[in-house]
């Protein structure tokens, strides 16, 4: 007979006063607190293997230290390292956690020590609390968020697009005791938690805080949120636009908690999954960088490197690391490998994206996938860059710009695809093991 | 030579969802929470002298609670019952902490199961923590309130009346080891809890969450909110009401978690000051009870109880039960004996005031004050009802309508004057102590 054993911790991760804040390009400096963030883990464990599922109320780190942390976990706690799913939940009101040019260096005092000190002891803590578990998943439709892409003036802006691409779907992932006592909640939907916008003075985990209070308040156990496909999905805002302020977090906030608690009250059976697990490494495919001249021609045609800001930026900082590439006679990779390990629990299977990628992206995974319900974890594994899809590409506007600004030397254009055949191939393996 | 101790502890004492809420006449069970409640205790240890300050993040509690309250900390932590403290921080969304006739039943449930349990653990908590110390004591301006009775239309309001009495006092008083590690915060500032209004379902500290997380995450160390002479004070919203919803609630708290950091940052020395208490009985006296006659004619005109709405229900409520007292020969008390003890640290003097004062009682108390600074714990050991100087009577108001229907069988129209009297003794008796 199968069994299952869970255990959740958080720990508190919220920075100093007075670091800097990441999300917007405006350099702010954290004046308050709003609320406290965290980090959480969920151990499961089923026969020999044990998994870690976790969340960081950070933006988002890169897959090198993500990978760092995941070893470091896994010394500290037996837990092989290619099991632990790391996740941060996207808040754009914490601190710099990784360099990205115009937008700040990542605060590395931060990441050494109160992020990975904090993961490691959630982590530690989650696999202490291991106990009998039984597990319920729970679905509904949340209508917070809205496709960010909307279309000015011939121009894509960051506003709202009501026709565009979006996912409703709000999951809930619950563990109780078999006596019925809540273990832990894991919450996965996707959305940017960007209702506090640039002139946001205080660190915050956002529009998640609510709906993590109550589903705290509600279980009288841990919950930790997992973002989604949300590259191109925003806060519906009464304000037509894809940021506002901090005072209309608990107006977002408290749509999402209602369909959360919906999620976890729409639960009939709470039963023991059969839990399997595939870890292989995918590769990225790269595209051909431009030839020096190219390159030379590009950065010339920017002008004055004092006047470039933002996406404009990063294309100007990948420019010139290509430029030195080519004049240090570097070899140009031709594919980013990439290690990937997919869950399943009975019919839902999850699948971590190292990026932010665009709401179509999940649809097609889902709808490709054997399983029932497939769900896409975003910025999981660290994050390279937006993933948009490559109808969006000739559209432009700010995620494509990052698309094309944020890799050295470049996703080819249908990387799209590519992931997710690649995924579908994983998890077709993983549901004939 | 002098030392000190301090120690600090929380609770967690957030009720479960679907708890109606208290704070206005309207039916509000939980649906979210916003944030998290505590109760908080900071320990006090000189010599042998121990004293406990607590905070509940609730409305208001009853004075028998209060007391039963402390005799069982005084069992399990030592400490004397008359040197404890509780007072709330006043938020008008958390659960039912007292019978209020109109807005409905004391959830007793709670009080026994969650803040009982919870104020007793804190309170052991930071007994258990005590610490050698160093005390700070800061103050600043902060604007975040005004004065809420607005004269419209020959009536009073709940509004904003900028003219009106206003004390922009923050005080923060400051724990630190010899060290100079922070121990604890205790921030005293008089103002509502009244951001989100009553048409809010959910659970939150209100503004004071803010604060209590800003100063929290600065001091890496507890802190706790006490609430002043409010009575008469609400949120500056910038709607030019008194009550908004939750989205008011980051902008009010902001002002005030700036002016916290503001007034512990204005510390320029941290010493050992003399802790010193004192405890006597003061008295309240009654009002003139109307004859038997009278009052049931006066119950007849009122109507069904059925028809009684807000302060109405109050007063109708308290006429039925004077009719009881006549009935059942009760005899009328001249006077309510309270226990009270005021407390010094140093030059600030701590006065506990079981009532919603009124702004001007703290203002007429720390003028009149021996010490050089004396500020008035609000709600504290329980509360009888709003207490409006005697000049505020005559205008009406929702306050004063309280006033007249919450005690039994009712107070003196000079209360206040009796009660600064009072103070003013224990406080000079303190002083050459």
């Amino acid at each position: 007979m199968k069994n299952l054993s869970v255990g959740m911790a958080k720990v508190d991760i919220t920075p100093k006063l007075g670091c800097l804040l990441y999300g917007y390009p405006a350099e702010r400096v954290s004046k308050r607190i709003l609320d406290n963030l965290y980090v959480g883990a969920v151990a499961i464990r089923q026969g020999d293997e044990t998994i870690l599922i976790m969340s960081a109320d950070i933006c988002a780190i890169s897959s090198a230290l993500t990978w760092e942390l995941q070893t470091k976990i896994a010394e500290a706690t037996g837990v092989k390292a290619e099991n632990i799913t790391y996740s941060c939940m996207h808040t754009h009101s914490g601190p710099v956690t990784t360099t990205a040019a115009g937008w700040g260096n990542a605060d590395n005092e931060y990441l050494d020590a109160t992020l990975t000190n904090g993961s490691i002891e959630a982590a530690k803590r989650a696999v202490e609390n291991l106990q009998p578990a039984v597990m319920g998943v729970g679905q509904t439709e949340c209508y917070a968020g809205i496709n960010r892409r909307q279309e000015i003036d011939g121009e894509i802006h960051l506003g709202q697009n009501l026709d565009g691409p979006y996912d409703p779907t709000m999951t809930a992932l619950v563990f109780k005791t078999p006596e019925g006592k809540f273990i832990g909640t894991i919450i996965h939907f996707a959305m940017h938690p960007t209702v506090a916008d640039g002139h946001t003075l205080s660190i915050t985990r956002d529009w998640p805080s609510i709906m993590m209070n109550t589903v705290e308040g509600m279980t009288k156990a841990g919950c930790i949120y997992i973002n989604g496909a949300e590259g191109d999905i925003g806060p519906r805002l009464s304000n037509g636009l894809s940021t506002a302020n901090e005072s209309q977090i608990p107006v977002i906030g408290s749509i999402a908690a209602d369909s959360a608690v919906e999620a976890i009250n729409s639960i009939s059976e709470y039963k023991i999954p059969e839990i399997k697990l595939l870890s292989e490494k995918i590769h990225l495919p790269l595209e051909a960088p431009p030839s020096y001249d190219e390159i030379c021609r590009e950065i010339e045609e920017m002008g004055d490197p004092s006047t470039i800001t933002e996406t404009r930026l990063l294309r100007y900082t990948k420019l010139n690391k290509l430029k030195e590439m080519h004049e240090n006679s570097e070899e140009f990779p031709k594919t980013m490998e990439q290690p990937q390990t997919i869950i399943a629990f009975d019919d839902l299977a999850l699948v971590p994206f190292p990026f932010e990628a665009f709401c179509n992206i999940a649809l097609d995974l889902r709808a490709q996938s054997p399983y029932k319900e497939t769900l896409l974890l975003g910025l999981t594994g660290g994050s390279n860059a937006y993933l948009p899809t490559e109808d969006e590409l000739p559209k432009g506007g700010y995620e494509i710009g990052s698309f094309r600004g944020s890799v050295v030397p470049g996703f080819i254009d249908g990387l799209d695809k590519e992931i997710v055949k690649e995924n579908v191939k994983l998890l077709k393996a993983l549901k004939d093991k | 030579m002098l030392d000190l101790y301090a120690g600090f502890a929380k609770t967690d004492i957030t009720p479960p969802l679907g708890t109606p809420l208290f704070g206005y006449p309207s039916y509000r069970p939980a649906k979210r929470v916003l944030d998290n409640l505590y109760v908080s205790a900071t320990a006090i240890r000189q010599n042998d002298t121990t004293v406990i300050f607590m905070s509940a993040d609730l409305a208001v509690l009853d004075n028998s609670f209060c007391e039963k309250l402390y005799k069982e900390i005084e069992k399990e932590t030592g400490v004397t019952a008359k040197n404890i403290t509780l007072t709330c921080t006043h938020t008008h969304s958390g659960p039912m902490p007292k019978d209020t006739p109109g807005w409905g039943e004391a959830d007793t449930d709670y009080l026994e199961n969650t803040l009982a349990k919870g104020a007793l653990n804190a309170a052991k908590a930071a007994v258990d923590s005590l610490t050698p110390a160093v005390v700070g004591i800061g103050q600043t301006d902060c604007y975040a309130a005004v004065n809420r009775r607005q004269f419209k239309d020959g009536e009073i309001v709940l509004g904003q009346n900028p003219d009106g009495p206003f004390d922009p006092k923050m005080t923060a008083i400051v724990f630190k080891s010899p060290e100079g590690k922070y121990i604890a915060t205790i921030i005293h500032y008089a103002m509502h809890g009244t951001c989100a209004d009553g048409n809010t379902y959910s659970i939150t500290r209100d503004w004071p969450s803010i604060m209590v997380n800003t100063v929290e995450v600065m001091t890496s160390a507890g802190c706790m909110y006490i609430n002043g002479n409010e009575g008469d004070i609400g949120p500056r919203l910038s709607n030019g009401k008194t009550t908004a919803d939750e989205s008011q609630i980051a902008v009010i708290g902001s002002i005030a978690a700036d002016s916290a950091v503001e007034a512990i940052n204005s510390i320029e020395e941290y010493n050992i000051p003399e802790l010193k208490i004192h405890s006597d009985n003061v008295y309240f006296p009654i009002c003139e009870i109307m004859p038997y006659d009278e009052l049931l004619k006066k119950i007849e005109d009122m109507g069904t109880p059925e028809e009684q709405e807000a302060n109405n229900a109050l007063l109708y409520n308290r006429l039925i039960k004077i009719k009881e007292m006549y009935e059942k020969n009760i005899p009328f008390e001249k006077a309510l004996e309270v226990k009270q003890t005021v407390f010094a640290l140093g030059d600030l003097a701590l006065v506990p005031i079981p009532f919603e004062a009124f702004c001007n009682i703290a203002l007429d108390l720390r003028a009149q004050s021996p010490f050089k600074e004396t500020i008035t714990l609000g709600m504290a050991n329980g509360q009888f009802g709003y207490l409006p100087t005697e000049d505020e009577l005559p205008k009406g108001g929702y306050e004063v309508g309280s006033f007249y229907g919450m005690a039994v069988p009712g107070f003196i129209e000079s209360l206040d004057k009796e009660i600064v009297k009072e103070n003013i003794r224990l406080l000079k008796q303190l002083k050459n102590k």
